[in-house]
């Protein structure tokens, strides 16, 4: 092959490189082009082998073409690659886009129910003022509802709860706790003072249920008993909580009332949520709202665990959760808790 | 209790500002339920002369009405038959407005011009008399506003008396607490001195149930009350009767002692014997209803021994007073007030005697009372007392000594109110105060039962101190440090990934009716009983959390959710097992119900929720709990279909039961779709000890993996399989079923099952011999479990 058949067979090759490779599509009919082109059998490669036959001036000139061949080749190629390669990926990404405004597959959530709730969040807080939360029986006899609770039989102060009884034991025995007030005498029986305490659960009275009513409620207790614990101690605990759980703007004020288990009584207000204090129809114009009862132990109670009244004091508080849900979020009505509609449930 | 403002200012000097005395009654713990005034908003009703009526033309039932006033002449329709000529009445005229806010206007009714409207009591916010037209006294000067006539600017507070306070049941007890309060003077009504002696015949056979009886005979002459002393009544809420009968309710509501005054002549012998009812024994009471009396009750006699009224309660109808009387047996007694309370519950009587004589009367402010009524019959009824009063009280009640110590009353308020403080407020109260050194000897008055210990007297000064003066503190309490139990945080944790597995928590009432228990097929179940239900939806306790959460399903399908996972966290009921106490087993238990479908992809494919999405649900639990994972065992229940359920275990401790509800269950809550369902013990759970909390340090060497397949009985359980693979060999750090199929190629009646095996070791990379050996080792545990071969 004579110098001038190599440069034009190299010059007819480049011409097909220049109108095939651009025309390629794929990147692997690019590589078979590039095979053709570059490969050991491609003509441009048997061109190598003739360069022996020629003049030794020759050879600098046709390797000089040789290599402005597969230079020129080459960037031709990795040109094409890259833009075919790059459209490749383009199209992945289009094939694998997805609509980012579809709805979630679902990982449901359940909801805890709104008492249950209000319980952790009241247990928490008193948690974090020192107390340790107890529980008590739903069903209890009658020594720790009403007698040890300074409510001996036949105390008229019995009528103050509509008690419901069950069939076990004597007649009259054995009730559905009417408050959470037994645990208070449990927790004493069991315990040496000082201690504070947070009761909550379920209590019951002889109702049925209505927008107002439930035969079935829930209360929280607090019990604090120790060596000069006073009624400023009550007041001061009362008002903290009631601050920490329905904000700052929020105050309290106590009532003298009467329970038969605690001496002095009072019941407790909070400033009305609605129209913080400045009256409106929730709160009866008054500009508060009654929370719950409370008051100091009453010495009998002490007697009756064991307790020496001169040596301890104590207060002790209770309010019922339902309330304290309904205040805190506008439920209107009590049936709510105990219908449990899901789209009611879903909202908390 | 009603108490109108202006009788309270007849024995205390109170503030100008209605909202002041209110709050002060608030501050004293005398509630104030509601504030009263009826006549605040009349306005424009005058007293105004009818000249004549006349027939309205063109209606029967009404009339037409010319009246006057200083200013002329105006005619009105009417439609009460009581007017005629020459009566005052009040006449709201054009423009008025009555209570309720409403304003009058001229008007045509059937087609007469009506100026205004001639008005009742009702109609001026007066009581309930709605008989006819209000005729004012003549006399009464024409064109008066009637709200002064007729007291209409009355306020009265509404007090709700909390059950220990007897003496508040009286407008003078309510004016001491507000004379103390406000430091100054408590001014008693004006009673005449009256003899005692031989009066009335009295008997006091019972002095347990009366342990004091008064009796003064006085001649009256019955009438009508003076308009002061029917407004009083009215405005505490009572009706007028006659004079006789209102002067006692008078000093009832002034004193709160209870009068009864009988018709002398009516009464047998004229005397009294007080004794308890025999059994069998009835009587007719005032209102006409024949009364089965108990040994219990105690009874007012005459001298024929004939019942004439129930102690404390209410009159009998044969000796009550007449417009015919003319001398009274007035009484003035003193009854033991757990009879009383007992004797009005048993015959559902409640008068506004009852509930004063059942909270306490005061023993010596009985023969008090009997001179005030004296002296009111004197001024009022032409009253006189025919010889003395006969006051049977055999043992006298004393007043409470109370030794209070200044300073523990300081110590338990948290206050610093000085001893001359007290004093003067517990001195304002009624108590009598001798000062010993560093205690107060006390004595409370016996309008005052409730006071008897030094506590009492703490509370009374914090009353006066007022409950919000007092420095509010936050105690600290040594030695313990807030948190919760395990147990507690345990059952947190139940609730939050029950929660987290897509549930949602209700609560339910745990009272059923019997027709839940049966629609739920646990009606099988030992329950406890309420003896007293109001309803008897509420009569039985629930021996299960099924009914609650059906009823729940059923409740929100028919309000539209169709998917819906639930979950309950509540005690259960059954009747103790042991003789120790009387109370019922509770156990806290979780039951978890779901209906509905499971959304792969919300807008791709669904299937239905079942049995093994809810043991999903519970593996939440036990590895939550690190327990480990609960035993299935195909079990029968009453209420699950059968085949589709399983008792859980841990070891030998019962947990609950799973499975799917029988479609009879379902239909007849009016469920639609298959639930799947489970209860569980939480005692249960929490009684299993957790796997202890230490760290161990992950293999470092790499685990080799096999797929071990059985062929074995398609009705017998493949879990024993799974944990005879588990247990064929210590390298094995996983085994798992990961196909199971039935039929086919493998046979009918047969199935095979896959058991995916992880071998791993802690201390070295596994070789081949070791791997093979412990894959036999399985293969040949495996194959231990009856009617298993292994699948080459």
């Amino acid at each position: 092959m004579s110098l001038a058949e190599i440069e034009s067979l190299l010059t007819s090759e480049q011409h097909r490189a220049d109108t095939e490779i651009v025309a390629m599509r794929t990147l692997n009919d690019l590589e078979a082009l590039e095979r053709s082109l570059l490969g050991k059998t491609a003509p441009a490669s048997l061109v190598k082998a003739a360069f022996k036959d020629l003049d030794t001036k020759e050879r600098p000139e046709a390797g000089k073409a040789l290599g402005a061949f597969k230079h020129h080749v080459t960037v031709l190629l990795d040109a094409r690659r890259q833009e075919l390669a790059a459209a490749a990926a383009a199209q992945r990404i289009a094939e694998d886009r997805i609509d980012v405004t579809m709805p979630s597959r679902p990982r449901p959530l359940g909801h805890a129910h709104l008492i249950a709730q209000v319980r952790e969040e009241l247990e928490d807080l008193f948690i974090g003022m020192g107390y340790e939360v107890a529980e008590g029986p739903e069903v209890e006899t009658d020594f720790y509802n009403f007698e040890a609770l300074n409510m001996p039989a036949s105390h008229p102060a019995r009528s103050m709860w509509d008690t419901l009884y069950v069939d076990l034991g004597d007649p009259g025995e054995v009730l559905l706790r009417t408050h959470t007030s037994p645990v208070q005498v449990r927790v004493m029986q069991n315990r040496t003072p000082p201690l504070a305490v947070v009761a909550p659960g379920r209590c019951y009275r002889r109702d049925t249920l209505d927008a107002r009513h439930s035969p079935v409620f829930h209360q929280l207790e607090g019990l604090v008993v120790g060596e000069g614990i006073t009624f400023g101690d009550l007041a001061g605990t009362l008002e903290s909580f009631t601050r920490a759980y329905f904000g700052p703007g929020i105050t309290s004020r106590l009532r003298p009332s009467y329970f038969p288990f605690t001496e002095p009584s009072g019941e407790f207000d909070v400033t009305c949520i609605f129209c913080e204090g400045s009256g409106c129809s929730v709160c009866s114009q008054v500009g508060w709202i009654e929370i719950g009862g409370c008051g100091m132990v009453d010495p009998n109670v002490f007697e009756a665990v064991g307790y020496d009244p001169e040596q301890v004091t104590g207060f002790a508080f209770g309010f019922g959760l339902e309330r304290m849900a309904q205040m805190r979020f506008g439920i209107d009505h009590i049936r709510a808790f105990f219908d449990n509609d899901v789209r009611f449930l879903e909202q908390f | 209790m009603r108490v109108p403002v202006s009788w309270l200012r007849e024995y205390v000097d109170l503030p100008d500002d209605l909202a002041e005395i209110t709050d002060l009654c608030d501050r004293l713990g005398l509630v104030v339920d509601g504030v009263d005034a009826p006549g605040a908003e009349v306005s424009g009703v005058v007293a105004a002369e009818i000249l004549a009526v006349l027939p309205h033309p063109n209606a029967d039932r009404l009339q037409l009405a010319d009246v006057r006033i200083d200013e002329g002449d105006f005619r009105v329709v009417c439609g009460a038959p009581n007017i005629a000529a020459g009566q005052i009445v009040p006449w709201a005229r054009p423009g008025a407005t009555l209570p309720g806010g409403m304003k009058l206007k001229k008007a045509k009714i059937r087609g007469e011009a009506s100026e205004g409207m001639l008005c009742s009591a009702r109609e001026l916010g007066l009581g309930d008399d709605h008989e006819g037209i209000l005729v004012l006294p003549a006399g009464t000067a024409l064109g008066g506003d009637v709200k002064d006539l007729l007291g209409l600017d009355e306020v009265v507070l509404d007090l709700d008396v909390t059950p220990n306070r007897p003496d508040a049941m009286s407008v003078v007890g309510v004016a001491r607490d507000l004379a103390a309060v406000l430091d100054t003077d408590l001014r008693m009504p004006a009673v005449a001195a009256v003899d005692t002696g031989h009066g009335p015949s009295i008997e006091l056979d019972d002095p347990d149930g009366c342990p004091r009886y008064c009796g003064a005979v006085i001649d009256v002459s019955i009438g009508a009350s003076p308009d002061w002393l029917v407004r009083r009544l009215e405005g505490a809420g009572m009706r007028s009767i006659n004079n006789v009968v209102d002067i006692t309710n008078f000093v009832m509501l002034e004193l709160g002692q209870p009068l009864h005054a009988f018709d002398l002549d009516r009464l047998s012998d004229g005397s009294i014997r007080v004794r308890r009812a025999r059994v069998d024994e009835t009587m007719t009471t005032l209102d006409g209803v024949e009364r089965h009396l108990e040994p219990t009750d105690v009874l007012i006699c005459d001298g024929a021994d004939v019942p004439q009224a129930v102690a404390g309660v209410m009159g009998g109808h044969d000796a009550e007073v007449s417009a015919d009387t003319t001398t009274i047996l007035l009484e003035s007694a003193y009854f033991d007030a757990p009879s009383i309370l007992q004797t009005s519950k048993r015959l559902g009587l409640r008068s506004d005697a009852s509930s004063r004589f059942e909270r306490g009367t005061d023993p010596n402010g009985v023969l008090r009372a009997l001179a005030r009524a004296v002296t009111l019959f004197e001024q009022l009824a032409n009253g006189r007392l025919r010889g003395p009063v006969t006051d049977v009280y055999p043992v006298p009640v004393k007043e409470a000594a109370i030794t209070v110590r200044p300073d523990r009353v300081r110590s338990i308020l948290g206050t610093d109110v000085d001893d001359e403080q007290m004093v003067l407020w517990l001195t304002r109260l009624g108590l009598s105060i001798e000062t010993r050194g560093t205690e107060l000897h006390t004595l409370a008055p016996t309008w005052r039962p409730d006071l008897t210990r030094e506590i009492d007297i703490v509370e009374e000064v914090a009353r006066l101190a007022g409950f919000n003066s007092i420095a509010r503190t936050v105690p600290h309490i040594d030695g313990q440090v807030g948190k919760l139990t395990d147990a507690q945080l345990a059952v947190r944790s139940i609730r939050a990934v029950v929660r987290g597995a897509g549930c949602d928590e209700i609560a339910t009432l745990s009272l059923l009716a019997e027709s839940d228990l049966v629609r739920c097929h646990v009606d099988g179940l030992e329950r406890v009983t309420v003896t007293n239900p109001l309803r008897f939806e509420e009569s039985i306790l629930r021996p299960s959390l099924l009914p609650g959460v059906l009823r729940t399903v059923a409740f929100n399908q028919s309000h539209g959710s169709r998917n819906l996972a639930l979950f309950e966290m509540g005690r259960v009921f059954a009747r103790p097992t042991q003789d120790t106490t009387p109370r019922p087993l509770e156990t806290q238990s979780l039951a978890v119900a779901m209906v509905g479908s499971v959304d792969e992809r919300p807008y791709a494919s669904q299937r239905d929720i079942e049995f093994f999405d809810l043991v999903g649900v519970i593996d939440r639990i036990t590895q939550t709990l690190r327990i480990g994972d609960l035993t299935r065992v195909e079990a029968d229940f009453d209420w699950l279909q059968s085949g589709r359920s399983a008792a859980l275990s841990v070891g030998d401790v019962a947990i609950g039961w799973i499975g799917q509800l029988e479609p009879d269950v379902v239909s007849a809550w009016d469920i639609e779709g298959k639930v799947v369902a489970c209860q569980l013990s939480v005692d249960a759970l929490l009684s299993i000890e957790p796997a202890k909390r230490w760290y161990a340090e992950p293999s470092r060497f790499p685990a080799s993996r096999v797929d071990l397949a059985f062929v074995m009985s398609a009705d017998d359980p493949v879990a024993p399989v799974v944990a005879a693979v588990r247990a064929g060999s210590p390298l094995v750090s996983d085994a798992r079923l990961i196909d199971s199929f039935e039929g086919g190629s493998i046979g009918e009646g047969m199935r095979s099952v896959a058991v995916h095996v992880v071998f791993r070791s802690d201390e070295a990379t596994l070789n081949d011999d070791q791997i093979r050996d412990a894959r036999q080792a399985c293969i040949d545990v495996a194959l231990s479990v009856t009617g298993v071969s292994f699948r080459r």
